[in-house]
């Protein structure tokens, strides 16, 4: 490999300070003009890659028409992109070195070579830890360009590039504020939750559990950020004040449309609750508004018994009355919320 | 024009990668250590970020350094020396022997470094682009000859990317994203202090000791992750303005005079609910009881109740207790160390 040259520092440190703002799409336009600083190129695309419905999604582009840019939207572009293998590897690729002819690629048949391009250039968009996230593709009229030396630069600024596309993140940085951050996953719209980088996952936040639906219900009626109890196991000792973690949500609105937030578990302070699991069953079900008489046929106790029991709540969270008692219990997260839907368990 | 050692390219490369890493600081520094041993093989090597409350060194991803030297480098004796020799402003990197002052006269070398067997060493001082000093990285060598001149000035060529890589501001910038409309935003530091939020202005609002940061400082001993509430922020044409702050702690993996971010954005949504009733949900959510708050706002028990019908309304609330959950979980409350603010 010839080693290029050390871009200027005042380059890099350009495309890093974008890496350190990630989620505004207005600044990938930016990412786009300090590349084509270093890169002489007629057009440049930049796009992420949303796995789910296999194509790209355009954050940024110059110089191609609309008829290019829809073609670039659909699910045959991110098949031409896997079929070259920039979706494996982080390295550069330039149109005379693609392993399929140019001829043979409908975006160079039928798109790039109609539109007056020449030659051009793309590079996979990869994490540190080597998730796809994206695609930048640069094209030029003139056949000379890019160069060697300019792809070897454009591998140089790949990795700050794909740090500022990726929309994951910033999430990974918000489950720090997390004290003893357990486990952590992104919490979608559609109420999944998928892994995030660098933080374990947890059986409650696996596909079939019932959690991360619970946590969007409640963050939805928080203004997008919640915090409750929730059990590890159903083995409903009323009496236990063990086995429960703390779960938290936080909202991240500039985050894609599809991503709510970030969903954290975390351990209670030396393992136990204030509070049984009865006892936080109840407040989650006062604090959806439930009545003490709706309590008593959900839960099917004795009128007197869930009376008694929020008796104890009181007393255990060291409050007056039970007005301050459930405020105290709201702003702790001290409860467990009832599954919505679902008769109350416990 | 600086020489290039060879393998520049690489390392510059290197460098830049490991600045790009996402997450904690922690997993970065020990890469960017390594990298400079390839540069310079030396037998100890640290990150020192500044404390700037404190005015000492805590030291990251040390190795090589014996348990006193690195106890003495967290000092605030070796801080000073650090000052006497100006290694707290941005200059190029200095060796032992580029010292405005003789080695044997400075604690930690003739104390510490140099009855340890070194010979030479390099000091790095790290300045994020707005200038804020965020400390200093040390090798050092049992090589008199290391670092050549040449090494020295390529090391000062990386010390912006290198300073990028450990600036504890840059994930705590991230956080301002939990609010997708915050206009202004700070540090508030363990000690009451404000330090500016890289990309958003500051407020008159979050200034040391103004009531904001005062009842900030205490949802967070309160342990609460996400505290959100309203401020009133009077403007000439709109005297019922409030505005909405936001209180994040710091990530774990930030310095530990950090404590928290705060960050104001448009009040949003307040439901019609007038400067008087957030003000009595702000009791309410602090469970003072319809007595109380009279004589607190010097008003009839009668006109309490009436306020809170009115509130009820507005939140879609069936009782007092969960018109206040419902305002706690939405922020949509002035705390009562709040009320008072005028412009």
């Amino acid at each position: 490999m010839t080693a290029p040259p050390p871009p200027p520092s005042n380059v890099l440190r350009d495309v890093a300070e974008i890496a350190e703002t990630p989620g505004h799409h207005g600044q990938m336009a930016e990412v786009l003009a300090r590349v084509r600083r270093v890169v002489p190129v007629q057009a440049a695309w930049l796009a992420l890659l949303d796995d789910r419905h296999r194509r790209y999604t355009e954050l940024a582009s110059f110089g191609y028409d609309g008829r290019i840019l829809d073609y670039f939207g659909t699910t045959p572009m991110l098949d031409q992109v896997e079929l070259v293998g920039l979706t494996n590897s982080a390295l550069p690729q330039r149109a005379q070195e693609s392993p399929v002819p140019l001829n043979e690629l409908p975006v160079w048949a039928d798109y790039y070579f109609p539109a007056g391009f020449r030659a051009g250039m793309a590079v996979g968009l990869f994490t540190p830890d080597r998730r796809h996230v994206g695609v930048l593709v640069l094209c030029t009229d003139d056949p000379e360009h890019p160069t060697e030396a300019e792809r070897d630069l454009v591998a140089a600024i790949a990795r700050p590039v794909a740090a500022a596309v990726d929309p994951i993140r910033s999430l990974a940085v918000l489950a720090q504020v997390v004290r003893d951050a357990g486990a952590a996953a992104v919490l979608t719209r559609a109420g999944e939750a998928r892994p995030l980088p660098g933080l374990p996952g947890h059986r409650l936040l696996a596909p079939d559990s019932a959690l991360p639906g619970i946590a969007l219900h409640q963050a939805s009626h928080c203004g997008g950020s919640a915090s409750f109890l929730w059990p590890t196991d159903l083995g409903p000792d009323h009496d236990d004040r063990s086995g429960l973690l703390q779960v938290t949500v936080l909202g991240c609105p500039t985050a894609p449309p599809s991503v709510v937030g970030i969903l954290v578990l975390s351990p209670l302070p030396g393992g136990r609750s204030v509070l049984t699991r009865r006892e936080l069953v109840t407040v989650g079900l006062l604090l959806e508004g439930w009545s003490d008489e709706h309590i008593a046929v959900g839960l099917d106790l004795p009128l007197g018994s869930v009376a008694e029991t929020i008796a104890r709540v009181v007393v255990g969270l060291d409050a007056p009355d039970r007005h301050t008692a459930l405020l105290r219990a709201a702003r702790q997260g001290w409860f467990i919320p009832p599954r919505p839907g679902r008769p109350p368990q416990g | 024009m600086v020489e290039l050692p060879p393998g520049a390219a690489e390392i510059v490369a290197d460098v830049e990668r490991i600045a790009a890493l996402p997450g904690d600081v922690r997993d970065r520094v020990p890469e960017l250590l390594r990298v400079l041993h390839r540069l310079m093989p030396s037998g100890a090597s640290m990150v020192h970020l500044l404390n700037p409350e404190l005015r000492e060194f805590q030291g990251l991803g040390g190795s090589g350094y014996s348990e006193v030297i690195v106890a003495y480098m967290g000092s605030s004796e070796h801080y000073r020396e650090m000052e006497l020799l100006g290694m707290d402003r941005d200059r190029p990197p200095m060796r032992v022997r580029d010292a405005p002052v003789p080695p044997g006269e400075l604690r930690s070398w003739a104390e510490h470094l140099e009855p340890a067997g070194y010979r030479e060493g390099i000091g790095l001082t790290l300045f994020s682009p707005d200038g804020r000093h965020l400390g200093l990285i040390t090798l050092h060598t049992d090589d008199p000859a290391q670092p050549s001149d040449e090494t020295r000035d390529f090391i000062g060529l990386l010390a912006p990317v290198m300073a990028d890589a450990v600036d504890p501001m840059r994930s705590i910038a991230t956080l301002s994203t939990i609010v997708a409309d915050a206009e202004y935003g700070v540090v508030l530091t363990r000690g009451g202090n404000v330090l500016p939020l890289p990309g958003l202005p500051d407020h008159p609002l979050l200034r040391a000791e103004a009531p904001v940061l005062e009842v900030a400082a205490a949802g967070l001993r309160e342990g609460r992750v996400h505290n959100s509430f309203l401020c009133p922020y009077p403007v000439p044409d709109d005297q019922g303005r409030h505005v909405r702050l936001t209180v994040l702690p710091c990530p774990v993996s930030a310095p530990a005079h950090l404590l928290a971010v705060v960050l104001i954005s448009p009040a949003g949504d307040l439901r019609r609910l007038t400067r008087r009733e957030l003000q009595i949900l702000g009791l309410l959510v602090d469970g003072w009881s319809n007595q109380r708050i009279a004589s607190q706002l010097v008003i009839t028990q009668r006109t309490v109740a009436a306020h809170i019908e009115h509130i009820l309304d507005k939140m879609d609330a069936p009782t007092r207790t969960l018109a206040a959950v419902r305002a706690l979980r939405l922020g949509l409350y002035v705390p009562l160390p709040l009320t008072r603010i005028r412009r």
